[in-house]
Formats: structure tokens, sequence, C-alpha cells
């Protein structure tokens, strides 16, 4: 569905070139769900317009829905769904106005615009709101109305550019429940950009990391997180008396390693925990130690951010 | 999607979005009207200068107020397209297959559509007051008109394109406004004005295009300043189309 080679982006500013995106290479297949995740300025949005074709790149070659970027853009278009980051609708027309009309963008004639635009606004909760001036509509209303305008030709293909930016924490699990839904019964391809961790966790069925206009990892979710640093485990116990067995316990697992014994529980990173975790309370047992309990946590998106780039996702929010 | 549908959409579009608010056609009517009421009892006072008719003013000052109604409904367009592009809507359009000159020119077509619609409101207006039109000659102004309308407009949206913020945008209007109106020759004769002043009218395009409605209104079709609104209007025009076209293809948001 996306197969990009190389794709370079610069841009020149007034006495100096920015490289935006350094050579981005990336392959989606039809029916993945596939998050770009990584800080504001990763090139993320700047290899996600070149895609879309908004922006030619600079070197580096892509197809999109079957059609290069550069050469068939028209054909792209009619094949891609954009939801972008700022507001699609412009306030002074009415919800399904701006449906109706941007199905005919599309070629729809009339009446297959208005039944389209019907059934999308009743997908997405917005029929009560269809007459309504798109100026008084709530951020996530309004952010729903951008999903409908994008699906309106029901393309192969959607791009959404950090979908859920500035919305409430509510408005924003309604929209991902639905992009997920989207996913479920259209069967459609779906790329999102995001720099938010729980997002691309909780819709992607894989994750392509960018840092500094450089693809850095990619893969499952799972994936990304057992490759880099493995699982947490934490063990609990009766008092410190018992810490150096523990730890020593622990460190005869074969991948354990970052062992830190604390005022009554031990922890420490091994590959595999779910594993790991009946190995180790058996051999605990054997030493004749007593746990008060024990907690295996898989490594999240940000623990996998920290690791490949040295620094936390977080601090960029 | 081809040029003349889309153009057809993007017309509709827009016709809808200001169809239902009364500020657009209070701010391209205003100035005209109220110049009419205000100023054009001043000019009947003057009484005989040169290029002034020493009575019926208003046979006289009406096609300009016309020429300038043309200019207020179209020459600010340019800032709608900025903030659509600003708030992320043009964007949005830009990745559908629509033709991208028609988003510039259904815009366009609205303006025409509503000069159209305004002249034919002025002089029926006007009319009871004495404004006398001939039938041939009104026809033919308000389709110079309404390609006056669609030079400027095109104009507009081609500023608004290339200096792409709000500031940049008012200030050359700000600039280059009162020059337009005064050399247009619609307020004051430009027989009075010094050589140099002449000179400016003359590279302005709507000096041309009120001279060419004088003469519509009075339906005297021999005289060559019809022609040469038009040539001037339609050159505007094209080279209008002829650069927004090119900014159109170039955009980057």
């Amino acid at each position: 569905m996306i197969h990009a080679q190389n794709l370079v982006r610069r841009f020149e500013l007034k006495n100096e070139t920015v490289h935006a995106v350094r050579g981005v290479d990336v392959d989606v297949a039809p029916g993945e769900v596939v998050a770009f995740l990584g800080p504001n300025g990763a090139g993320k949005s700047t290899t996600l317009r070149m895609l879309t074709t908004l922006l030619p790149p600079s070197d580096g070659t892509a197809t999109v829905a079957g059609f290069d970027i550069r050469n068939e853009p028209v054909e792209v278009r009619r094949r891609i769904g954009h939801i972008g980051q700022g507001n699609g609708s412009f306030d002074g027309l009415r919800v399904q106005e701006e449906l109706q009309i941007q199905g005919r963008f599309y070629g729809l004639d009339r009446g297959t615009a208005r039944v389209r635009a019907r059934e999308l606004l009743d997908q997405l909760d917005l029929s009560e709101q269809a007459d309504r001036d798109v100026a008084r509509l709530s951020g996530g209303q309004r952010r729903r109305l951008d999903v409908a305008m994008g699906l309106i030709h029901r393309p192969q293909l959607i791009f959404l550019d950090e979908p859920s930016s500035g919305l409430d924490p509510q408005s924003r699990a309604n929209l991902l429940e639905h992009i997920r839904r989207l996913h479920r019964q259209e069967d459609v391809t779906i790329f999102l950009t995001t720099h938010y961790l729980d997002e691309a966790d909780a819709v992607a069925q894989r994750v392509v990391v960018i840092d500094d206009g450089r693809i850095i990892a990619d893969g499952t979710p799972d994936q990304l997180k057992s490759k880099v640093s493995g699982d947490l485990i934490t063990v609990t116990l009766q008092g410190p008396e018992d810490l150096p067995t523990a730890a020593e316990v622990a460190g005869r697992i074969p991948t354990a390693h970052e062992i830190e014994p604390g005022s009554d529980r031990v922890a420490f990173r091994v590959e595999h925990g779910d594993t790991a975790m009946p190995e180790l309370i058996r051999a605990l047992d054997a030493a004749g130690l007593v746990m008060r309990g024990a907690h295996v946590q898989r490594p999240t998106l940000d623990d996998v951010f920290l690791n490949l780039t040295g620094r936390s996702l977080r601090d960029e929010d | 999607m081809n040029l003349i549908t889309s153009t057809g959409s993007v017309f509709d579009r827009e016709l809808r979005a200001k169809i239902r608010t009364p500020w657009p056609y209070v701010e391209a009517l205003a100035d005209p009207l109220l110049l009419l009421i205000l100023f054009a009892p001043l000019v009947a006072g003057l009484g005989d200068m040169p290029g002034l008719p020493a009575t019926d003013t208003i046979q006289w000052f009406v096609p300009g107020m016309l020429v300038l109604m043309a200019f207020t409904t179209s020459a600010f367009i340019g800032s709608g397209i900025q903030e659509e592009r600003q708030a992320g809507s043009l964007e949005r359009m830009l990745v559908t297959p629509v033709n991208r000159v028609s988003l510039l020119l259904g815009r366009v077509l609205r303006v025409v559509v509503i000069v159209a619609v305004q002249s034919v409101v002025v002089v029926a207006v006007t009319v009871p007051f004495g404004l006398r039109v001939h039938p041939d000659g009104i026809l033919v102004a308000i389709l110079q008109l309404g390609v006056l309308a669609a030079a400027l407009g095109i104009a507009s949206l081609v500023t608004g394109l290339t200096l792409q913020n709000a500031y940049a945008f008012w200030g050359v209007i700000a600039i280059f406004y009162t020059p337009i109106i005064v050399t247009s020759g619609a307020l004051l004769p430009m027989d009075l004005a010094p050589d140099w002043l002449f000179a400016v009218s003359r590279i302005n395009p709507l000096a041309h295009v009120v001279e060419a409605q004088r003469t519509l209104f009075v339906g005297d079709f021999a005289d060559s300043s019809i022609v040469l609104g038009f040539v001037v209007a339609l050159a505007v025009a094209a080279a209008g189309v002829l650069i927004g076209t090119r900014a159109m293809n170039r955009i980057r948001l």
C-alpha cells in the first residue's frame, strides 16, 4: 500500500539548510495499522506530507496506493484519505455542506454525496449536528467531521496526522475507538503519526519510530519492547535481611540484568518475564525465602524510545 | 474532476459559506452607496468643471460607483484564502483530486455573480433618482463589471497566496487602496489632475473601466473607451490566472 525508498526532504532557509527527513524507507502492507512515532520535529509530518502529495520530496521515491507520488499525484489523491493537523472544515459552512461538497471534490454526484454524508454522520455520531455551523462544534465533534471528510470516498488508505492532539482525554478515547472500528469493519490501511506512546500502543499493530529524520526502529509494539530493554520483575520480600540472597538467586537467571535491591524488594530486568517468573519463584522457594508479592511489567514505548535515543519522549510534551 | 465541475463545487461552497451572513455585502456596498449619498452632492455642487457635466451628476457618478462596488466586492477575497490556509481547510482540499486552479476560479466566480446582482440592485435603486440607462449598454456594462471583478478577484487571491500572512496582505491593500480609488476618476474627473497624476491614472485598470462604463450607460458604442476597458480588465484577468495557476501548482503549506 505504501512503498517508500530513501525519502529525503530539505528546506532551504535564509542561511541554512534544514534536513527534515534524511532518508526514510517504509513499507506498509494492505490492512496494516502503522503508527509513526517520534518527538516533535522528528520528521513525522514532513514524511506524511510527502506521502500524501502535499510536498514533493527532495530525493527518493514512493508509491502510495499503487501510484507514484511525484508523477501521478492525482491518482494517489483519489485513493487516499487524509486527516490533517488543522481544522479541515471552515467556519460559516454547515456540517453536511462541507461533507457533501467534499464528496463532490472526489467526483461523487450530488445524490451519492448526500447519501454517503448521511451514512458517515451517523457512523461518527454527528447526525444531530448535520445542520450546525461548523464553528459551533466542540473540538471532538470537529475532529470527527475531519475524519468523515477523509472517508467520504471510501479510500483504501487513510493518513492521520496527530489525530488526537488538542483533544480532551474523553474525546481522544472516543476518536481512537472510531479509528479502531474503522479498521475492523472497513479493512482500510491506516497510517498515523503521533507523539503519544499510549496512542501508538492502543491502535497500531506496528510502530515505526523516527528521530531526527531517520527511522530508528520498526516492529510490533511487543517486538520493540522485548527487543530493547526486557521486562521489569519486582519481588517483594519479608524483610531487608533476605535481600542479598534474593539478588543472588535473581542473578542466576541467564538474562537477568540491572538488578537493583530496594528496601524490602528486588527489581531487575529480564527477557520474557512471564516465563522467567515461575522459575524465579521456585528458586526463591528452594533458597528458603518467603515472598509477599511478585510483579512483571512489560516495558512501555517510552522505555523503548529512551533506550534508542537516550532521551525520553515525554520531555517533548 | 475536470476544471468545470470542480469550479462549480468550489463556487457552491463559497456561495453557501457567505449566504447566511450579510456582512460581505455590507462591506462591498457600504462604501459606494455612502459615497453616492454623501459625495455625489458635493460633486454636483462643483458645477461646470473640465470632465464634469454641468448638470446630470448622477449620470456621471453612478457608473464610477459601480466600478468601486466591483472593487470592494472582489479585491479583498485574498484574505479568505489566507484564512482557509491558516485553518487547514485549504490543505484538506489540496489532498482531494479537485483541480487546484478551480479552488481559485470557484471563488472568483462567486464575486462575479455577486457583482452582477449588486449592479442590478444599484442601478434599480438609482433610476428613480434620474439615472438614464441605455438598454443594450447596461447589459454590456454589467458584463464588463463582471470581467473587472474576475480580474481583481484573481489578483487578490494571487496576492493572498503569495504573501501568506494577513498583516502583509492588508498592508498591501492599505498602500494600493487610496491611489486606486483616487486615480480611478470615479470620484472626481482625472481631467482636473496634473500631468503626473493623470499619467498614474493611465496605469490604473479601474480608470479605463470607469470611462468605459460612463460611455456604456449612454450607449455610445462607437467610443473606443469601451474596448479599451475590456482589454485592460481581460489583460489583468489573464495575468492573474497565469500567476495563480503557477502559485497553486507550487503551493506548499
